[in-house]
């Protein structure tokens, strides 16, 4: 399949018919397009054109609304239509998509004032609706198309696949079967299978009336009512599984679109519970600078105090000292008045002589008559010192606290900062980002996306269920089956009739044909598997630019990891950038093998790489498709670097220019871009 | 970029011709290209497949052997 031509009318920021084509030429397409311009919408205007779908920069899907040029709407223009020009099988086809207004809506302000309009045109025939339907779907699946038609975000999906156990990568796996061709193979055995089964049904019929089987043919009659009714059974699970899957994946939409809503919603929790902390921070600070505040006069008057005290004790040296001087000398008078009064000296114990005694009572004249003792009015004035300094030292000793309160207010006042902070900025930012989101979401809000993800969780928990019932229920027909296949087979053993002979061999043609698809789809998978690691591994190599990198080896969903030439050893971390290489291999590759080949388009694939990973990637588009539509940013890729790498494969530069701030234009690239 | 169609069909034709040789070659490329022109629709799918069988299975012959 080739794409010739596409055009855009009203489609996002394209007013008028605007065109890319592509060159007869197989080779590179190169899209320039600065952010805002419209190469999202370009890549939007494929899938819808073949997929009847969109994708906003919100991740809302199917928005048509929002895909209304803006001009255009104020012009009352509320259609927009996407023309893709194609060849297939030799074929020109033109494929028109369009949304237009319901009959008796004057202004739509709702998706559901809409409709949506597909026309095929082949070789010049319009195919009737049914037939359009059907031509779109054929040429390209909207699970094949996701390898087709991709972005750089979307090859970050394709690290699922390395986790064996998760959904999202068997659901992959299932996508990357069907790019590969394995319906071919498992709806060939069950078709095959099926068509058998109404062979044998017909042959009974004839056996039914023969005397000689008609035992065997009445156990048979009653295994196919069995049999039937485990189908019936089967069917419901099936169907209900089916409802559960189709609710389970509008679940996935509605939790994928509402992912950031959740993002957001628990960041403002986060926020509202640091701004909690903060303020009971300033609460506890706040009281407790309180409480210390309460007998703080103590501890500041203490400095005043502690001066007063130091004066008074001055103060009270000298009549301190002259108290103590006339208490040792009364003690001395006190201590020879003994000595008199006892005779005996009371040191050495010898009788006192009048004239020693004469010498003592001189003694005590003279030490009285030295002694200077304190004045009444000295002792009053001591005392009164002394009471002084009894309060007085009982408040200097009270401990200097303004440093606590210092630490305290510090403490207080960053988290009062961080409490403003949070309320001012954090929070206002993160309630402006969810009041925009809620808009955007048309009205959901956080509870309804929490309610979202739980109920995804509780469909996904039901369909598991379901498969386990499923399970259940496939083995017991897979016993009647064997038991039904064992009563034709003596009937058509022991029937006489020839017909039902005839019938029996034509039972068994049709259940080899089932078993060839049934042993082709191992077979086949195992081929495919080495096939698209030896191809994902030469693309990987053109690109690889670490020495001990030797290739790549798949597993069993396709996964595919890096493995050292060292050792043989898988690398065990790697960065965004080298998985982001890997899908691009894995896509090259998947590509190379699937049973059709068709152009490759590419809205920004480079933004996880670094500047050696994106120039190795853009040598190595041209192995991936035919035809490859690459819509970069500048700065994105080398646009330079990149004529000389892969000069020879770039067919067309083209650049979405600006018309107005709700209008875009594709262009051929100026020289110099 | 090769058509991968062909190699799927001879696969099938590898298990055909070593175990079935008796099922004629055609029938399984046939299906293989109903199967392949018709994977969004799935009734029509079921249906062709089965007009092929039961076309190529009207070739048999009751007595052994068969038309083909």
């Amino acid at each position: 399949m080739r794409f010739k031509k596409i055009t855009v009318e009203n489609f996002g920021p394209f007013k008028d018919p605007t065109s890319v084509d592509f060159s007869a030429r197989n080779g590179v397409s190169i899209v320039w397009g600065r952010n805002g311009r419209g190469k999202t919408t370009l890549l939007n205007a494929f899938n819808f054109v073949l997929n009847g779908t969109v994708k906003d920069r919100d991740g809302n899907v199917d928005n048509f609304l929002s895909f209304i040029n803006e001009a255009g709407m104020n012009e009352g223009k509320y259609t927009f239509k996407v023309i893709l020009d194609l060849e297939n099988n030799g074929k020109a086809y033109r494929i028109v998509r369009s949304i237009a207004v319901l009959p008796g809506v004057d202004k739509p302000t709702s998706n559901n004032h809409l409709h949506m309009v597909l026309q095929v045109n082949e070789s010049g025939n319009i195919l009737s609706p049914a037939d359009s339907e059907h031509f779109v779907k054929r040429i390209m699946t909207k699970e094949v198309s996701r390898f087709f038609l991709f972005d750089g975000e979307l090859l970050t999906e394709y690290e699922e696949l390395l986790n064996e156990n998760s959904v999202r990568g068997g659901s992959i796996k299932s996508s990357i079967e069907q790019i590969l061709g394995m319906p071919i193979l498992t709806y060939g055995a069950s078709d095959s299978e099926s068509a058998a089964s109404t062979i044998a049904t017909e042959a009974r019929k004839v056996a039914q009336n023969e005397e000689a089987v008609s035992k065997y043919t009445q156990k048979l009659d009653a295994e196919e009512d069995t049999l039937k009714y485990q189908q019936q059974e089967l069917q419901r699970l099936k169907e209900e599984r089916d409802a559960c899957i189709l609710n389970r994946n509008k679940l996935q939409n509605l939790v994928e679109d509402t992912e950031k809503l959740r993002q957001f919603s628990e960041r403002k929790k986060n926020i509202e519970e640091n701004m909690n902390r903060q303020h009971q921070i300033c609460d506890d600070e706040q009281r407790a600078i309180a409480r210390i505040l309460k007998d703080s006069w103590q501890w500041m008057i203490a400095p005043v105090l502690r001066k007063r005290l130091l004066d008074l004790q001055s103060a009270m040296a000298d009549l301190h000292g002259k108290e103590q001087t006339s208490k040792g000398r009364e003690i001395i008078i006190e201590y020879i008045q003994q000595a008199i009064k006892e005779i005996y000296c009371p040191v050495c114990d010898h009788p006192i002589s009048q004239n020693e005694r004469e010498k003592l009572e001189a003694k005590i004249s003279r030490i009285k008559a030295e002694t200077d003792g304190l004045s009444p009015e000295e002792k009053v004035q001591l005392e009164s010192y002394r009471a002084q300094q009894a309060i007085l030292t009982g408040y200097t000793s009270v401990a200097d606290q303004a440093q606590e309160i210092k630490v305290r207010y510090e403490r207080y006042a960053a988290a009062l900062v961080m409490f403003t902070d949070f309320k001012e900025h954090d929070l206002r930012e993160i309630e402006s980002d969810l009041e925009a989101l809620r808009k955007n979401a048309a009205g959901t809000n956080e509870k309804a996306a929490f309610e979202y993800l739980d109920q995804f969780g509780k469909v996904s928990a039901k369909i598991a269920e379901y498969d386990q019932g499923i399970n259940r229920v496939n083995e017991e027909i897979e016993k009647t089956k064997e038991t039904i296949k064992k009563l034709s087979m003596t009937i058509f053993e022991k029937s006489r009739n020839k017909d039902v002979v005839l019938a029996n061999k034509k039972v068994a043609f049709a259940e080899t044909i089932a078993a060839i698809f049934s042993e082709g789809i191992d077979v086949y998978r195992d081929k495919l598997s080495r096939d698209v690691e030896r191809d994902a591994t030469e693309i990987f190599m053109k690109m690889n630019t670490e020495e001990d990198y030797g290739g790549l080896r798949i597993n069993e969903n396709y996964g595919l990891t890096i493995i050292r030439k060292s050792d043989g050893k898988p690398v065990p971390k790697r960065s965004a950038g080298w998985e982001h290489m890997v899908a691009f291999a894995l896509i090259g590759a998947l590509h190379k093998n699937a049973p059709f080949d068709g152009p490759v388009i590419m809205d920004s694939p480079f933004y996880r790489l670094d500047i050696i990973n994106t120039k190795s990637m853009v040598k190595a588009l041209p192995l991936i498709a035919n035809q490859v539509l690459m819509l970069p940013y500048p700065g994105e890729i080398d646009p330079s670097a990149t004529r000389t790498d892969i000069g020879d494969y770039i067919v067309q530069e083209l650049e979405i220019a600006r018309i107005s701030s709700n209008e875009s234009t594709i262009k051929e690239m100026s020289t110099n871009g | 970029m090769k058509n991968n169609l062909d190699e799927l069909r001879s696969t099938l034709e590898s298990i055909r011709a070593a175990k079935y040789p008796d099922i004629p070659a055609e029938v399984i490329s046939a299906i293989i290209d109903v199967q392949n022109q018709n994977q969004n629709d799935p009734a029509r799918r079921q249906r062709e497949t089965q007009k092929l069988i039961i076309q190529y299975s009207n070739q048999i012959k009751a007595d052994g052997g068969d038309e083909q």
